[in-house]
């Protein structure tokens, strides 16, 4: 079935490898990002926490108000370094004191141990460092020691452009390596291809009818059962054709053989001076024209199943196997055998093409009554399963060599007797069906062939596919 | 003598020997100012102003700094530790008068102590530093107005304190966004100074007087503006006023002293006569022209009705400007 959803080999690695790539890339440089930015924050952190340390050390209550010295050669080093500008704030929790930027914003733990928060003042980015220092003795007499929140702050300029160039130079890392990788890939992909395409050269150029094997030992190990799969149908081709040709010699040396006879016999009995020999000569005639005509029939036969578009209408099988035994009694009498015909009570009846049905059942019984030897005995019976209908013929013949019964069911089989013909029609009918047909040699001496059919689950009911027509 | 028998009284609570005071010795009468702030402000100022007024009279002035909250730490520890002492006074400026009248001193208002004496006008000033490179006030307000970030103002006192609202009245008059400035509150004058030294603010909205006595000190600072009506005289008759530079701006900073709130009537009274025959003597005129100060002798009734005054404009500030 042709898919429009196929797709070249290239564009299914893409369709893969890039959405694949471009995740794998983003999240690279996410966590990169990621790490640089928490390794930043800590280095820009510990010098803001020096600065905290500073204030903190410094910060007395001897004068009995809250002295300070603001440690302005570290706030200078910070915005060199920072090149940015720096804050600072100092209150008191009973709002008393505010000193520095006082609407720095609080940090969001009340904790006392130094925390690092990033903040927007004067709408600027800044990473403020906070500690709280409870004060040794309370301020201005008062119940219990003042806390002090001592913040210092610096804008994020400088450490924003530090991620900037970490982010750009991981970006184009990436980039290049994604970009290398891709192209190792396309090139990969077009040298992995190239035994493909030198493949596809040795297909267009070779010859209509020629069925060698091709020599699969240059391509690469993934191609190899392809190419191995090719050469068995490759072989299977061959062998059918080589059948199919001994088949049509065979038929045809049928017909040109029973042609001969008849040219001779009608010399002779042009020749032949006397009445009653001519007549004996074209009475001999009529059995030889009524087996070319036979042979003639089974070949139509054949070509019709092999035209397909054959009609199936309801069949009695019974019916059909009744009128075939009808057929060849006469002859059955005259070897004296014995031929039995086994039907079941029950009418069966089955979508059927009747008259190549007929045909072929018919060539079944020829066979085997031809075949068995003079008083033996040749049984037709119908055999109905649950899942299919089987007409069997058996006889106490000579059986098939092993050899012969592996090939039953090729189409095309010979034996040189004129069986094979009846075989192949056997076969072709079957599988016309969406059957099978089946041989096999009796315990006892002799053979039993079967003709099975499916039965239709549910005929009268929907109009399903059979469940073994889906399957062949 | 009245006030001698106050020193006697002030020397009881002081040094707490009965021997002391049984024998009615004549001891050095020695009084604390605190400066409520870090030295080299205003505050210090004034409480070396009280030192060299009252040095003919006896009476020994030590200063002792308590910086916090711009005077609240001061104000609360003297009614907290020492309200019934006459001999401590703690030196107060109009930001003072602000601060209090806006509840930046906690839950306190102007009753809470007594309030003895103004000692002197100063005006509001604008400092740079010398190697600034702003020569006028409108060039740095400029400045300001260019890049509000990098141009940091200082200043005593908190957002919505009096040095604040002084540069967020000239931040209004040229239209520059208030949230958008940088003002950077110090314990007073002196810490700002220190911060302008080191490059941390540009500028100072600090007071001529101090101002100028850090310059006399040898402190490489300049004066680019005065918030009086006129010049002032001596040396800071050379820096123009703010009105003189389109700015139009008086700022008068009142300077003074105050005590606790249980210092008894009798011991205020003594206060204010040595303080009222010192601040109108001769010698007294020439002391404040050292210190860069104009006379303002205020005390007892007119002095509270002043500062009642103060208190009124604070809030009627504060409401234009917006402060919460």
């Amino acid at each position: 079935m042709p898919d429009r959803r196929v797709r070249s080999l290239r564009a299914t690695l893409a369709l893969w490898m890039i959405p694949a790539s471009l995740c794998v890339f983003g999240s690279s440089i996410w966590l990169t990002q990621n790490a640089i930015a928490r390794l930043a924050d800590s280095a820009y952190d510990r010098s803001l926490s020096g600065a905290l340390r500073a204030i903190e050390a410094d910060l007395s209550v001897q004068s009995g108000g809250l002295g300070m010295e603001l440690p302005y050669a570290l706030f200078a080093n910070l915005q060199a370094a920072a090149t940015g500008t720096v804050y600072f704030r100092i209150s008191t929790d009973d709002g008393l004191v505010q000193i520095g930027d006082t609407r720095l914003p609080d940090p969001p733990s009340p904790t006392r141990a130094a925390q690092f928060f990033d903040a927007t003042y004067l709408g600027q980015s800044l990473r403020v460092g906070a500690v709280r220092k409870r004060l040794a003795v309370p301020l201005y007499g008062a119940p219990t020691p003042q806390t002090v929140l001592i913040e210092v702050a610096e804008t994020t300029a400088s450490r924003e452009a530090f991620l900037g160039r970490i982010a750009r130079l991981a970006f184009w890392r990436d980039a290049t390596a994604l970009l290398a990788a891709l192209a190792v890939l396309v090139v990969g992909v077009g040298m992995a291809l190239r035994p493909l395409l030198r493949l596809r050269d040795r297909f267009d150029r070779r010859a209509p009818g020629d069925l060698s094997p091709l020599d699969g030992s240059a391509l690469p190990a993934e191609v190899r059962p392809l190419i191995d799969s090719f050469n068995a149908l490759m072989a299977r081709h061959a062998d059918q054709a080589a059948g199919q040709k001994r088949f049509f010699d065979d038929a045809s040396h049928q017909l040109r053989t029973p042609l001969s006879v008849l040219r001779m016999q009608l010399d002779y009995a042009l020749a032949t001076p006397d009445t009653a020999e001519r007549e004996a000569t074209l009475e001999a005639m009529r059995g030889v024209v009524d087996r070319t005509a036979r042979t003639t029939g089974q070949l139509l036969a054949l070509a019709r199943v092999d035209s397909g578009a054959v009609p199936l209408t309801p069949v009695d099988l019974s019916a059909i196997l009744r009128e075939v035994a009808f057929l060849h009694l006469p002859a059955a009498r005259r070897k004296r055998i014995a031929l039995d015909l086994d039907l079941p009570d029950a009418p069966e009846t089955l979508p059927a093409a009747e008259t190549l049905l007929y045909e072929a059942v018919s060539n079944l019984l020829d066979n085997a009554v031809r075949l068995s030897p003079p008083g033996g005995e040749v049984t037709l019976r119908l055999d109905v399963r649950p899942k299919a209908a089987a007409l069997i013929v058996s006889d106490r013949g000579p059986g098939m060599t092993p050899e012969r019964l592996a090939r039953v069911g090729e189409r095309f089989l010979t034996d040189g007797e004129g069986a094979g013909i009846g075989l192949s029609l056997a076969v072709a009918v079957a599988r016309m069906h969406g059957g099978t047909f089946t041989a096999a040699n009796r315990p006892g001496g002799g053979l039993e062939v079967a003709l099975i059919l499916p039965r239709p689950p549910a005929l009268s009911k929907n109009r399903h596919m059979p469940e073994n027509e889906s399957r062949l | 003598m009245a006030h001698r028998y106050a020193v006697h009284v002030w020397l009881c609570s002081i040094v707490m020997t009965v021997w002391a005071c049984l024998a009615q010795a004549a001891p050095p009468r020695a009084v604390t100012c605190i400066a409520p702030a870090q030295p080299g402000g205003g505050f210090d100022l004034t409480c070396r102003l009280l030192a060299d007024a009252l040095n003919g009279t006896g009476i020994t002035v030590k200063s002792r700094f308590m910086p916090g909250g711009v005077g609240a730490v001061a104000f609360n520890a003297i009614i907290n530790q020492t309200p019934a002492d006459p001999a401590t006074v703690v030196a107060f400026s109009e930001g003072s008068i602000y601060n209090l009248s806006l509840g930046h001193y906690g839950a306190r208002d102007m009753g809470d102590v007594r309030w003895l004496a103004a000692l002197a006008v100063d005006y509001g000033a604008v400092v740079v530093r010398a190697d600034a490179p702003w020569a006028t006030l409108p060039d740095l307000l400029a400045a300001v107005k260019a890049e509000p970030q990098r141009v940091a103002l200082g200043g005593g006192g908190m957002i919505g304190g009096q040095d604040w609202m002084r540069a967020a009245t000239m931040a209004q008059m040229l239209g520059i966004d208030i949230a958008q400035m940088r003002f950077v509150a110090f314990e007073g004058g002196g810490g700002c100074i220190e911060a302008l030294a080191a490059g941390f603010v540009q500028a100072c909205l600090n007071d001529a007087g101090d101002s100028q006595t850090a310059i006399d000190d040898g402190q490489p600072l300049k004066l680019l503006a005065i918030h009086s009506a006129n010049r002032l005289s001596g040396a800071l008759a050379a820096v123009p006023t703010a009105r003189e530079q389109g700015v139009p701006l008086d700022w008068p900073v009142l300077r003074g002293i105050y005590t606790g709130p249980q210092v008894a009537d009798a011991d205020v009274e003594d206060w204010r006569q040595v303080l009222n025959a010192v601040l109108t003597s001769p010698a007294y005129a020439d002391l404040l022209a050292t210190h860069h100060l104009e006379p303002m002798p205020l005390t007892g009734p007119a002095l509270e009705e002043r500062l009642a005054q103060l208190s009124q404009d604070a809030r009627t500030r504060a409401v234009q400007l917006g402060v919460p």
